[in-house]
């Protein structure tokens, strides 16, 4: 299970800088690349993890998983469009928090519950 | 002493603060903004000598053409350079036979001999006066480079097929030194030869416009910033660093800012000619920066030495610590230590895109439509790499085939410079992780004195702040329109310039140089906040 606790742990951090990131765009500011990139790594790291996890037991967290490539990808488009100088939508960003917050969610339900 | 371009809305004179001697004794030519709609077999997007060169060729091949420039005619790094037209490279032949081999690099030493032929027939068959002469150039060692370089130079040299010889007496310099003679060399003044190069285009019915900003660009032509377009079959990007692609020929060239003085001499006691030293490989042993020497008549008592050098990258003057604007001084004490200058009564910075194998990237663009062409990595051999563009660039648009053309593609990658790429790219990262949350107000805005710019840390933002002479604040977003890399202030242009990959920006934030091809967001104080002009 430690692969499991981690992923959680390093997710519930990843979501931390989210939140910050997305009250930054719905407030119209620019975002810090730095907080993008420790965002965007951390994240990495949790899915990396979670795939370990995933292809190592039974039974496994499968649909958290799917949840967060979905929100991985998301968030590649979003890096994509602010990058590229253009607007990046506001629902966008929301939709992306909520799937990856659902993906959280589903996950500590397997975890802990 | 030369002017400065203090005019926040003359920023289309030059890109920066210091007025080049290029320019003040030649206004570049304006021509009428675009104002209509129109098609063409080729539109070319950029003014300066690539952009005019390749213009004048396709002209001159019997295509329509139009140009487009956001600026003057030469108002970008044209009009900065020191205009040397040479086959001996910034970079060593000894290294270029290392990278392309032996047959590539006769085809480099090639190129460059048929550009300065290039520029003298086009002088004489338009009936150019830009002063263009055959001179000889003078390599010798710098202190801290090995004394064997010269002769493997020479040897290298000599296999590559330049004209080339080993002296023992360099003329003109203080000190006696023996060095490396290149024949066959070429000056000019650069803006009078594009005032020429202009002239015949639009006497072959080429059109020109300038103070046209070309905003899109794809594969169907341009749409500028007022809202007109330019449909073409062919279109060639001619910007010094293509404002055409968020991804990829930036990351094969690395920006430098290069300082230039003009000093009084008097008349005729030197000779014409070029000169420059092998490079300070103890300031930076992978691009050594040299310095580079010529002369020009300037009045009936005095000659003008024009020396340049002192190269640093674009936003980062880290590795020796001396800021942009003190510069000069290093760069007034060598020349005076090497040839017996009086006044100094010019002085401005220019840009040099290095291309990761010291070959220019002319061609098509990578990743693109077939139809689209840069032309960039000018390296210190824009003269050259620029005027040769025109012919190469001519030639693919005709379907001819020429046999330059797999040399200068941009797609090209050598796996030798891949340490180069990764050590460039872990800049651009750690550019990027300095942007980190702040909680600062806007008081932080009272701490810049008259005549101070900076990064200011606040609203959450980072944010470029300049405060002139009279106290008025100009206030730009710090994130660079390209790939949002923090820009750094330059003092001694007034610009924002980024060090990822060589943007630059007025202090108002007016675009001057790419891969950006936007304005930085300006911003306001209302209260004890800041909103977008």
């Amino acid at each position: 299970m430690g692969f499991i606790y981690s992923a959680v742990a390093v997710l519930g951090m990843t979501a931390i800088f989210g939140m910050y990131l997305l009250s930054l765009i719905l407030r119209n500011k620019s975002t810090p690349k730095g907080v993008t990139i420790i965002h965007g790594v951390m994240a990495a790291i949790a899915l990396v993890l979670l795939i370990i996890y995933c292809f190592g037991n039974s039974p496994s967290p499968w649909v958290s998983l799917i949840v967060f490539v979905l929100a991985a990808i998301g968030g590649f488009y979003i890096n994509f469009k602010d990058i590229s100088g253009k607007p990046v939508p506001k629902w966008f960003a929301v939709t992306h928090g909520v799937i990856a917050l659902t993906g959280f969610g589903l996950l500590i339900f397997f975890a802990f519950l | 002493m030369n002017s400065q371009n203090d005019n926040p809305q003359d920023d289309k004179l030059t890109a920066g603060k210091h007025i080049s001697f290029w320019t003040e004794s030649e206004s570049p030519n304006k021509y009428l903004p675009l104002r209509d709609n129109l098609d063409s077999d080729v539109v070319i997007v950029g003014g300066g000598l690539a952009g005019v060169s390749t213009a004048y060729c396709l002209a001159k091949s019997g295509l329509q053409v139009v140009l487009v420039e956001d600026g003057n005619i030469g108002s970008g790094e044209t009009g900065r350079t020191t205009a040397h037209l040479v086959t001996a490279l910034d970079d060593r032949y000894y290294d270029l036979e290392k990278i392309f081999g032996e047959e590539k690099t006769r085809l480099i030493a090639e190129s460059h001999r048929s550009a300065i032929d290039f520029v003298d027939k086009v002088v004489k068959t338009e009936a150019i006066d830009c002063g263009f002469e055959r001179v000889n150039g003078y390599l010798f060692l710098h202190p801290s480079d090995k004394p064997e370089s010269l002769t493997k130079e020479l040897n290298a040299a000599l296999k590559a097929g330049v004209q080339i010889e080993e002296i023992n007496h360099i003329p003109g310099l203080s000190e006696p030194q023996s060095g490396l003679r290149f024949l066959n060399q070429g000056q000019f003044h650069p803006v009078k030869f594009l005032d020429g190069v202009c002239n015949a285009i639009t006497r072959m019915g080429g059109k020109i416009y300038t103070g046209t900003h070309a905003e899109q660009i794809d594969e169907n032509g341009i749409v500028t910033a007022d809202g007109f377009t330019v449909h073409a079959k062919h279109i060639v990007v001619a910007t010094n660093s293509p404002v055409n692609n968020l991804f990829g020929t930036f990351g094969k060239q690395y920006a430098y800012r290069t300082y230039v003085i003009g000093a009084l001499v008097k008349k005729n006691i030197l000779p014409k000619a070029l000169w420059w030293d092998t490079g300070d490989f103890d300031s930076d042993p992978q691009v050594p920066p040299y310095h580079y020497i010529r002369m020009h008549p300037y009045d009936e008592q005095y000659d003008l030495l024009i020396a340049g050098g002192e190269d640093h990258p674009t936003g980062d003057t880290s590795k020796t610590g001396v800021p942009e604007e003190s510069r000069y001084k290093l760069l007034e004490n060598w020349t005076r230590s090497h040839f017996p200058i009086e006044d100094i009564i010019y002085h401005w910075s220019g840009q040099v895109m290095e291309p990761m194998d010291g070959v220019a990237f002319i061609g098509r663009n990578l990743n693109d439509k077939e139809n689209i062409y840069i032309i960039t990595g000018d390296s210190g051999n824009g003269m050259t790499h620029c005027t040769f563009a025109g012919m190469l660039i001519t030639d693919l648009i005709n379907g001819v085939e020429n046999k330059f053309e797999k040399l200068y593609d941009p797609s090209r990658f050598s796996l030798s410079q891949v340490g180069s790429y990764l050590k460039h790219s872990v800049k651009d990262t750690l550019s990027f992780l300095s942007q980190l949350p702040n909680f600062n107000d806007i008081s932080e805005l009272e701490k810049l004195s008259k005549g101070e710019g900076r990064i200011v840390d606040m609203l959450e933002e980072k944010f470029g702040v300049y405060r002139d002479k009279n106290g008025q604040l100009s206030i730009v977003s710090a994130q660079c329109t390209h790939i949002k890399c923090s820009v750094a202030w330059n003092a001694d242009e007034l610009s924002w310039d980024c060090p990822c990959h060589g943007s630059r920006f007025t202090y108002d934030g007016k675009v001057i140089n790419g891969p950006a091809n936007a304005d930085l967001p300006a911003y306001v104080v209302i209260g004890n906040k800041l909103e977008k002009k």
